[in-house]
């Protein structure tokens, strides 16, 4: 347990000071004080003509340290952090409350939903007779190899299509007004991580299945189905869980396509929009991403080490 | 040449080939075109007004037309050798920086390269655009009156090569490393053989394989990247801003100097639900090449392992299972 614990602890420690060390990287090769210092005078009309402003890739290290001191001072005082943007200082925390729990929602409800869809699809395909597998295992390849933003403008004009040609609105394309896309946006990023987990579901199960544990069973006169259910799924579970990182980072990809294409203010957007003026807002925001995972990651851990103690 | 037995490959063929037209019929149609300026309306046979700009598709004009009248399929066409070769450029920027990392990360001692190996993790907490964004958008976008279009060019093309420069780098020493433990490269220097001599003799040949796969990976992660940044309203390769309106009401448009696919998406960005085939038909390019360099990935893998299809069910631990030709492209979850 105590051995489960440091690994943890290490892995938060060395992944906050990661997007310490990359989000105040700017700092490092542009001359951020002076740039801010014309941004400023900009945007609050005191200087009208900045076409004689001239300025080069620069190195400064000392700046780069004082940016990373500047960001652990606001993450410790994280409530009164305050952010710029034309040509004003906000406060961080009403617009930072209704950006993130929205990006959240989607980005848990994905997670869940391409774990249960991925499940499913799984056992189903383990019901198909072989040659239709081997067609299957092929499909899902080539469909993996589009990448998001397509996916996710084909699920929004296969809608838009389906409208106009029948009349009848499925779900809310865009957020307009109050009305919010919920089920549309959570089904568009779940196709990629759903096909990722039934693919290495597949590959596992695969391999799980040629061991002797199972011809055991098999030759016990076990019924197929009750293998795949009570022996083969719980033991890919485990495998499954230490893919989270990169199923995590699928939806993360897909989630950015989403937030521009259905006009939803999400968290990757309001980073986009504000992170670049302020480093330290960025930090926040990433590490505001990183902790939902780590929560899901830590926990999950310590259960299979509890259940497990090998 | 090594290179040979890919071209075997129907696969890897037909990707390399849709790259290839691509490319060709660029220049080709560049050197062809004529240069007067296209008008702005369009007229039947009997000389009357039937369209503004943007044209909608039709015969002489398949993908309609931009806000200047400009042929958009040509459009396109000549934005290919922009993007593509751009994406050449990066690709090769990251592979040398790569090697060249991964020889200093085999000369520091292995606990600083697991100390950067669990920094790199990082990349998974947030899409990798988004840490390019983070990059070149105080050139690009914040602060675009500092900088000239040549200073902005490279920041984003350096940004570009560095970003996967760490992960890359500490792939491929962890490749040689696992190389250099096979017993024909031990006993190598007991011959009298030195260290440049087994890296380009011995280890090299076992590489170049994998090399090319990364190098062709990362060619389709860099368009995916740059069709990324397209949409967070970043391009390379120059730009104007125009603003628009009366005084109070002003807002402002964008517009690419050279027809990069990434420009084409940002530049008719606000026409997306009044004419969607101006920002789908450049990200369907974006599509097919990145389709294109797959096709080449599966090539390369097949041809590397020609013998995983015949021996199915020879041993009792499953090698059809573990076969590369199944294993997930995005195993690290870097190179898509």
């Amino acid at each position: 347990m105590i051995k489960v614990l440091t690994k943890l602890l290490t892995f938060f420690v060395i992944s906050i000071t990661g997007i310490l060390l990359f989000t105040s990287l700017p700092v490092l090769i542009y001359d951020y004080a002076v740039l801010m210092n014309n941004t400023r005078l900009i945007d609050r009309g005191q200087m009208d003509n900045n076409s004689f402003l001239t300025n080069s890739i620069v190195f400064e290290p000392s700046a780069y340290i004082n940016q990373i001191k500047h960001t652990v001072q606001q993450i410790l005082d994280v409530t009164n952090t305050t952010y710029y943007s034309n040509g004003q200082d906000y406060e961080l925390f009403p617009a930072f409350v209704e950006v993130y729990p929205q990006s959240l929602t989607f980005f848990i409800g994905a997670l869940f939903f391409s774990l249960l869809m991925g499940i499913g699809l799984t056992i189903l395909y383990m019901l198909f007779p072989a040659q239709l597998k081997t067609l299957i295992k092929r499909m899902i390849v080539a469909i993996e190899t589009l990448p998001d933003i397509f996916i996710i403008i084909l699920v929004q004009l296969t809608v838009i299509w389906f409208y106009k040609t029948t009349g009848v609105l499925m779900f809310n394309i865009v957020n307009v007004y109050n009305t919010e896309a919920y089920f549309l946006p959570i089904f568009a990023i779940s196709i990629l991580p759903t096909l990722y987990i039934v693919k290495y579901l597949i590959l596992t199960i695969e391999e799980e299945s040629l061991k002797h544990y199972i011809e055991f069973a098999k030759g016990k006169g076990l019924h197929n189905f009750y293998i795949l259910i009570v022996y083969l799924m719980k033991n890919t579970a485990v495998p499954l869980f230490f893919q989270m990182k990169t199923i995590f980072w699928i939806i993360l990809s897909n989630l950015l396509i989403l937030e521009i294409l259905f006009n939803i203010y999400g968290i990757t957007r309001f980073i986009a929009d504000y992170g670049v003026e302020n480093p330290h807002l960025a930090a926040i925001c990433l590490i505001a991403i990183f902790l939902p995972f780590f929560v899901l990651f830590a926990s999950g851990s310590l259960l299979i080490r509890k259940l497990d103690p090998r | 040449m090594i290179i040979v037995k890919y071209f075997k490959q129907p696969v890897f063929l037909a990707g390399f080939s849709i790259i290839l037209l691509f490319i060709l019929g660029s220049f080709y149609y560049s050197s062809v075109k004529d240069s007067a300026s296209p008008s702005k309306l369009l007229y039947d046979e009997t000389g009357k007004i039937i369209d503004q700009a943007p044209f909608e598709p039709s015969d002489e004009y398949p993908l309609g037309s931009d806000q200047f009248g400009n042929n958009y399929l040509f459009a396109i066409i000549e934005g290919a050798k922009y993007t593509l070769g751009l994406v050449l450029l990066i690709t090769i920027g990251r592979m040398i920086f790569s090697i060249l990392g991964s020889f200093i990360l085999l000369a520091v001692p292995l606990f600083i390269r697991k100390f950067i190996s669990s920094l790199t993790d990082i990349f998974h907490f947030a899409p990798l655009s988004i840490f390019a964004y983070l990059l070149i958008a105080p050139a690009l976008v914040a602060f675009s009156w500092s900088y000239s279009d040549f200073t902005q060019f490279m920041i984003a093309t350096v940004v570009l090569i560095f970003l996967t420069v760490p992960v890359l780098a500490l792939q491929i020493a962890n490749e040689i490393t696992i190389l250099s433990k096979e017993e024909f490269i031990q006993h190598a220097p007991l011959l009298g053989g030195g260290r440049i001599h087994i890296f380009i003799k011995h280890i090299l040949p076992c590489l170049a394989p994998k090399l090319f796969l990364i190098t062709v990976q990362q060619a389709g992660q860099t368009l995916s990247i740059l069709a990324h940044l397209a949409f967070l309203k970043i391009f390379v390769g120059g730009f104007n801003d125009i603003t628009y309106g009366e005084e109070e009401d002003t807002y402002v448009r964008t517009f690419s100097d050279s027809f990069e696919w990434g420009g084409l998406i940002v530049q008719n960005w606000s026409f997306y639900y009044a004419e969607p085939q101006l920002v789908i038909a450049p990200v369907c390019c974006f599509v097919l090449c990145i389709i294109a360099f797959n096709l080449m990935i599966s090539g390369i893998t097949r041809a590397d392992n020609p013998s995983l299809r015949l021996k199915k069910k020879k041993s009792f631990v499953s090698t059809a299972a573990a076969s590369h030709a199944f294993i997930p492209l995005k195993k690290e979850g870097m190179n898509r």
